[in-house]
């Protein structure tokens, strides 16, 4: 019995050690000056399905979430609000997918207006997603009558990859891109009970982007 | 036992033919434009935008079959965007109602087509909707002057939503979208318009 506890435990310390075993890649690159003052706003926005990305909407709620903690030198108006206020000109299919695209947009009078009276001077656009790159083992669950049970054991590795490319709406610019990449491997293993040890690979990297975010504002 | 095995047989007969039946009140904000208030608008739709509603047709059925109630959506939709874009913008039961002269301009509404994509019939993890209105301008004489197509797609990762809200969000966006594109039509033929009507 000693024995058989002995190897469940070292079982899981090497299963807990698996899964910490995480890679994060952070990059950062300035192109033009910046600054932000205290009453002035920033915006997150995805870019859009239609061109392909699929950055995910917890994804979005999380940086928002997360840069709101992380700072208190700017203010951020949340993804939803912003285009709810600017309807419909930062809906996917309709929002500047390139720097290029902002002068046609800001030309027009109310909306150059509103972002004036709402004093948003930096638009931050979110790539990027969350995959899972491989996975293998089995997993069977069994039910009956008197009972049920899973045994097996099943990995998989995930990467999460997001950038923020920094625009500034006064100059019409792009000031700068910072990005986070996290790989990492989940694992389940299963006696009867299944165990999910899971990689949290979008929480870190949102954690991560968030971090690069309010660190180039503060610098 | 044998009652547990019949009750799971059942089970699983019952969760094999299901209808999923779901309701859309989704809206838009009001278009950030700016409205016109010498032109009079009088607008129209079809019964298909007034109360449509959705049932999936048989090569869907390898899925769930689908009923969807749009109730008033798309007519509450495209009435805040017309609401502002014109400042005296009315609502006419159907076009022969509408007496000449009564309108500078009057628009109708048409649903064109509806089409769903469910993650088991495109075998990816997303549900995608696609929206076809047909929109019909006319002058003050009833003479169409203007005939329009506006769309709207809507995709939705069904990732981290519980239940029917991942169709529901993509019908959303769908809607939504309708509205991007419609507003973006209006603010750019406006001018053109004007032209028309004066």
């Amino acid at each position: 019995m000693i024995v058989v506890n002995k190897i469940l435990t070292t079982g899981f310390i090497s299963l807990i050690i698996i899964s910490g075993c995480s890679t994060t890649r952070i990059d950062e690159e300035v192109s033009a000056a910046y600054s932000i003052k205290d009453s002035e706003s920033i915006v997150l926005l995805s870019d859009s399905y239609h061109t392909g990305n699929k950055t995910e909407n917890d994804f979005m709620d999380c940086l928002n979430k997360s840069l709101l903690r992380k700072q208190n030198t700017f203010n951020i108006i949340s993804t939803n609000d912003f285009q709810n206020m600017f309807y419909p000109w930062f809906e996917p299919s309709t929002a500047p997918q390139k720097i290029d695209d902002l002068p046609k947009l800001l030309n027009k009078e109310v909306i150059k207006n509103k972002l004036d009276q709402l004093q948003i001077k930096y638009l931050i656009k979110i790539t990027g997603e969350t995959k899972t790159n491989a996975s293998s083992g089995a997993l069977s669950c069994a039910a009956g009558p008197g009972g049920g049970g899973c045994f097996g054991f099943a990995w998989w590795d995930d990467t999460s990859s997001y950038e923020a490319s920094i625009w500034d709406l006064s100059q019409e610019v792009s000031v700068g891109n910072v990005s986070a990449s996290v790989s990492g491997t989940s694992v389940i293993p299963a006696i009867i009970i299944p165990i999910p040890i899971l990689a949290r690979t979008q929480s870190n990297a949102c954690v991560g982007l968030s971090e690069q975010i309010a660190g180039f504002f503060s610098k | 036992m044998k009652i547990k095995f019949i009750f799971l047989n059942l089970i699983i007969f019952v969760s094999g033919c299901t209808s999923q039946s779901i309701i859309i009140s989704t809206s838009i904000p009001p278009p950030l434009v700016i409205s016109n208030s010498d032109l009079r608008v009088v607008s129209f739709f079809n019964d298909n935008v007034n109360n449509y509603q959705f049932k999936s047709e048989v090569l869907e059925k390898t899925d769930n079959s689908w009923e969807i109630n749009f109730q008033d959506t798309q007519k509450n939709i495209f009435t805040i965007i017309l609401n502002s874009f014109f400042d005296n913008n009315n609502i006419s039961d159907n076009f022969d109602n509408i007496s000449d002269t009564s309108a500078d301009l009057i628009i109708g509404f048409n649903l064109e087509s509806f089409e769903l994509l469910t993650p088991q019939i495109a075998s990816n993890d997303k549900y995608s909707i696609w929206i076809k209105y047909k929109i019909n301008i006319y002058d003050q004489k009833k003479d169409l002057i203007q005939n329009w197509s506006i769309t709207g797609y809507g995709e939705q990762l069904t990732g981290a939503f519980k239940g029917n809200d991942a169709i529901l969000n993509a019908i959303s966006l769908a809607l939504r979208d309708v509205g991007a594109n419609l507003t973006i039509k209006l603010e750019s033929d406006m001018q053109e318009l004007l032209n028309l009507v004066q």
